[in-house]
Parts: C-alpha cells; structure tokens; sequence
C-alpha cells in the first residue's frame, strides 16, 4: 500500500469538478463544467484551444478557477496543492527538458524534490528509466536524445516518485507511429498492471479508444463524460447494419432465435452512423450458438448486410456529437 | 558448495510502489537548494559552463590566500590592523563579485524558464513562493561564497600570524562585522540580478543586462559626480552602496574614505532598502504572472 494514500481501488472520484468555470481576458475557457473522472485510464479529448491543459492547470493547482469546485483524489488543489502534487505525476506538453543534464539525475532530482530521500529517489530513477525503455542510456544527457526518447524521459519524470494518479499532456506529440504505438501501450500498462489512475491529454481519438477506460470531452467550457470499454458487454454486443428493406425479417428471425435486439435509429448512434435507407440493429451474441444463429437468419431474409462490428466507434460519434463536429 | 538458490541474490526488481516517507515542502526547498546551489557552480554541467564560474571564484579566493601566504611567510609586513585589512580587502573582490553575481543569478533563474523546470516545479509540492524562497536561499548561499569565503580566510588567516596576533574577543568583534556585512553586500546584488533574470529566459542576455546595469550604475555616477553633481549621487549606484555596508560596518570609529562616505547613514541604509526591496518586488510580481502549465 502506498504511504499516507488508499490505494487506487478504493478511489472511486479521482477527479470531480462542479461548475466550474474559468474566464481568461473575458473568454470563457470553462462554463460550468462537470466533470467526472473514474479510477483506471481515462482520455481529455478536445479540438485546440477547447481548454485540455488549462483544466490540467487547474487539477494541478497551477491555476485558480473564477468558479466552482474542484477535487483531485480528495483534495482541493487550490488550498491542497502541496500535499497533493506529490500524488500527482505531471508530464508537461513542453518538449524542453533541461539539455546538459543526464537523465538519471534530472528523473532522480524531480524524485527528491516530490519528497522521496535521496537514496530512494536515485533508485526510483533507474526503475523508471528501465521500465520506459530507457535503460541502457539513462546516463545520456538529455539534449544528445531523439523526441521519442524525451518523451520518454518525461514520463519517467513523472512517475519515479509513485503518484497515485498520472497527468499525460499530449504525451505521442512528435513520434513515428512505432514509437507512439510502443508509448501508448505502456501507458495502458501504467494504468492496468501498475495500478495507477491515469488522465491522458490528446486531440488524436484514435489513441485515446485505444488506450483509455473511459473519455472526458472539452467543448465549449463544458465536459461530456463517456466510458469507452466494458470489457463483458463490449465482448458480445454488435452493430449490424443492414437493408431498411429486409431489417423487419431480420429483427423478427433473431428475435425468434433467441437474441436480444434493439433497433436504433441513425441520430441515437451519432453523425457518422447517418445513411440512406439503412436500419442498425444492436445486438448481444451472448451464448454459444448465437454466431451460427445470426448467419441462418441473415442469409434466410437474404438481407443486404452494410456493416458488423462492435459499437467502440462510438467515440468517434460522441465526440462529433460533443463538439458539434470540430476536429 | 552453497546450494544454487542460497547463492542467488535479487539484484533488481524493477519498478514498484513506493512506501517510505516523504519529505514535503520542506524537503522540496532543500532539494531545490542543493541542486541550484550545484548547478551555480557548474557541477554537472559541461565544461564550458565551469570555467568561468571557477576563474572567478580563482579571482576571489586568490587575493586572500596570497595575503596570508605572504604575511606567514614574511610576518605582518603591512602593519596594519586586523579590520582595516578585511575592510580594504573587500574592495580587492569588487570585479570578482559582481562577475560572479552576472553569472550566476541567471543560471538560477532563466535556464527554470527556458528548460521547463519552472512548470515541473510547480507540479510539485512547491509553489510560485516556495519555490523563489529555495532560489533565493541558494542564491545566497552562493554569493556568499565570494562575498564571505575570501574575507573569512583573511580574518582567520591574519588572527593566527604575525608579531601581535589580535585577541579572541576582537576577532569575533571583526567575524560578525564581516558576516553582517556580507549579508549586507550580497542582498541589493542578489535583488537586482534576480530582477533582471527573471524578466527573460535567456541566461546570456540577463548576464549581459546586469554586468551592464551594475557597472554602468557605477560609471554614470562617478561622471556625474566628476562634473559636479553631489555625493549622494552615488546612491544611485547599487555597487558603491552594496560595498559601502561591510566597509561602515568594519570603520569602528574612524573616518572613511570611500565615494559615499560622505552620505549620511539614514541615507545610505534608505538606498539600500529600495536597492533590496524595488528589484525583490519586480522578482515577485514577475513570477506572479508567469504561465507555467505548458
């Protein structure tokens, strides 16, 4: 168990925001935003300028809101700040690090600055390094190092000292796909095998349904919350898209054949699912037999299939739907 | 023969959770302290940023040593007493300190901004405040390495030597004298290249600005007084009153004969303050406003 801490499965709101807002020079950065961010990994999506680091400021303390009420991990940033930061690993979207400084030292002294003693902290520095990859060149000062490895090196920052919660800002900018795919599952690693809650800044959807639990979505000063995967559910349910013209004879044979089936219409499933004289149909292959089922009826009702996938783009329509479709 | 698993040993085990103490703000500013402290004086930074700061620190200490090498081996070949030779020693290391302090100050301040450090320190338990008093601290600490080592070495060295050594009780009459006036010497240069690094990122261009507002201060006064203007003139030049403290502090009743000594206390400990307090206000107000969550 982590020192002065409840582990991070006891935590159920590592974040919680009521109406909070935020003006800057007259803007409205946030407008009463409620905000609510569960234990695992967790994606802040949001276009340019709709606010993602401005909120990170303000999780962090950096920032005081014109409003309303803030709690990370159970602490109010503004007044808790020094006891809460050192629970908090904060890896900035600047990609400047100190260049004549070894990793090592800059990963250790970070470390001792969060209040871990010395010895401890030139440990930690090395296990960090080792476990984002950057092992064998540890000693390298930071400026001889290519922008994946000072990514890296940021990561390592901000999680040598064991917070309970992870802060990634725009933590792919500047990797090859390689790199950001490598990046990307390790902090999905963060957040599953090494337990803890993990926040992750991006404007790129892909990675966020990719790596997250569930998504908080900026838009116009407000939050849309959103969970990505449940894992059980999302294992057995599909989207069929087929004929309008064949969808009754399609509904009815599935119903008969023991499925659960629900018709959704276009606009319930968001912008991307509109098209002309398609029916989408939602349902659960839950027990052995239901595959074979659904091919028998389908091919029965000789019904012109468009599409079967499980629903995970649903991120995409969510944050379209969020955003009114601002990129 | 020891059994394979006795002679095994777990060298690493990788990352894991972390369940000692922390230690927090405190441990923070003391962190903060040492690593800036270090850094001031080019430890772990390449060698070309710790010759210079090692040449200066040569020209400081240099003097000191020479003094009390030459007055072991020669006996007290100067004749003079123990505070007017600290109290003219300080006018040896002018060049030295304000060298120092133009080199230093922005190390501190401007390489946190332009590096990122500034928004990684404050995503700690530090904040703005906390974080400038560790700076400041360090700062001190590092100033008073030129301000107070050499003068100390030569108190030290000069009460030990020589055909009438000074008495214990007069030796630490003129030891606090010198530390007080250190501290006294070190605040208004300290304000002042603070003020200016932290008004840019760039470590050249602030060593540049306050080399260049510190002598030329000192250059225009010394003009203006040259072409008739009065004494306290020279209230304008942070340097002579930054100098002008240890030596009031070490004169014991006699006359001195420095550009200010003319100026009357009041005045010259009024100067001093808005000397302290105006750059200390630009510094707060500065960091008061700087953005930091990038």
């Amino acid at each position: 168990m982590r020192a002065g801490a409840a582990p991070p499965s006891e935590v159920d709101d590592v974040v919680t925001t009521r109406d909070l807002c935020l003006r800057i020079g007259g803007r409205a950065v946030l407008d009463g935003a409620h905000i609510h961010v569960g234990p695992g990994v967790t994606g802040l999506l949001g276009a340019n300028g709709a606010g993602k680091t401005t909120l990170i400021g303000l999780l962090l303390g950096l920032q005081r809101p014109t409003s309303g009420d803030i709690r990370v991990l159970g602490l109010d940033p503004t007044r808790d700040g020094p006891r809460l930061r050192p629970l908090v690993g904060y890896s900035p979207q600047l990609q400047v690090l100190p260049p004549d400084v070894p990793a090592v030292d800059l990963v250790s002294h970070l470390a001792e600055v969060q209040g871990l003693p010395r010895g401890a902290a030139r440990q930690r520095s090395s296990d960090a390094l080792w476990l984002v990859g950057l092992g064998e060149e540890r000693t390298r000062r930071v400026g001889t190092m290519s922008t994946g490895q000072v990514q890296r090196v940021k990561l390592a920052c901000a999680l040598a000292h064991d917070p309970r919660l992870l802060v990634l800002d725009e933590p792919t900018n500047g990797l090859d796909p390689v790199q950001r795919e490598s990046l990307l599952l390790l902090i999905r690693r963060l957040g599953t095998e090494l337990g803890m809650h993990v926040l992750l800044s991006s404007h790129l959807l892909a990675e966020v349904e990719q790596v997250c639990d569930s998504v908080v979505i900026l838009a116009d000063g407000h939050a849309t919350s959103a969970r990505l995967r449940q894992e059980q559910e999302h294992s057995s349910r599909r989207l069929l898209v087929v004929d309008e013209a064949s969808a009754a004879a399609v509904e009815a044979g599935l119903l008969a054949a023991g499925l659960a089936v629900v018709r959704t219409s276009a606009q319930d499933l968001g912008p991307s699912a509109t098209g002309e004289g398609l029916a989408h149909l939602e349902l659960t292959l839950g027990a052995p037999g239901h595959e074979a089922a659904l091919t028998r009826v389908l091919a029965a009702a000789g019904a012109g299939v468009h599409r079967l996938t499980e629903p995970r783009h649903g991120l995409v329509d969510t944050y379209l739907a969020t955003t009114g479709g601002r990129r | 023969m020891r059994a394979p698993e006795e002679a095994a040993r777990l060298l690493d085990t990788g990352y894991r959770p972390y369940e000692g103490t922390r230690s927090g703000v405190g441990g923070a500013i003391g962190s903060l302290v040492r690593y800036s402290f270090l850094r001031g004086l080019g430890v772990g930074r390449p060698f070309g940023g710790k010759v210079p700061i090692g040449l200066v620190l040569l020209v400081a200490y240099l003097p000191a040593v020479a003094l009390v090498g030459v007055t072991v081996v020669a006996g007290d070949i100067f004749g003079t007493p123990l505070e007017q030779s600290v109290r003219d020693f300080f006018g040896l290391i002018t060049t030295a300190v304000v060298a120092f302090a133009a080199l230093v100050v922005p190390e501190l301040f401007c390489t946190d901004k332009r590096t990122g450090m500034l928004g990684r320190y404050l995503s700690t338990p530090l904040t703005r405040w906390t974080y400038l008093v560790a700076k400041a601290l360090a700062l001190l600490c590092l100033l008073g390495l030129v301000v107070l080592g050499p003068p100390l070495i030569l108190l030290l060295g000069l009460s030990g030597v020589g055909d009438d050594p000074p008495g214990l009780v007069q030796v630490l009459d003129v030891l606090w004298r010198v530390v007080a006036g250190a501290g006294l010497l070190a605040l208004p240069l300290a304000a002042v290249g603070a003020a200016v690094s932290s008004l840019t990122s760039r470590r050249v261009v602030a060593t540049a600005v306050i080399a260049v507002v510190l002598l030329l201060c000192t250059a225009v006064t010394a003009i203006l007084v040259a072409t008739g203007s009065p004494e306290r003139v020279h209230l304008a030049d942070v340097v002579s009153i930054a100098f002008e403290m240890p030596y009031r502090l070490l004169l014991l009743g006699e006359t001195g004969d420095t550009v200010l000594s003319g100026v009357p206390l009041w005045q010259l400990l009024a100067a001093w303050s808005a000397w302290v307090v105006v750059p200390a206000t630009v510094v707060v107000l500065s960091y008061a406003t700087t953005k930091v969550s990038r």
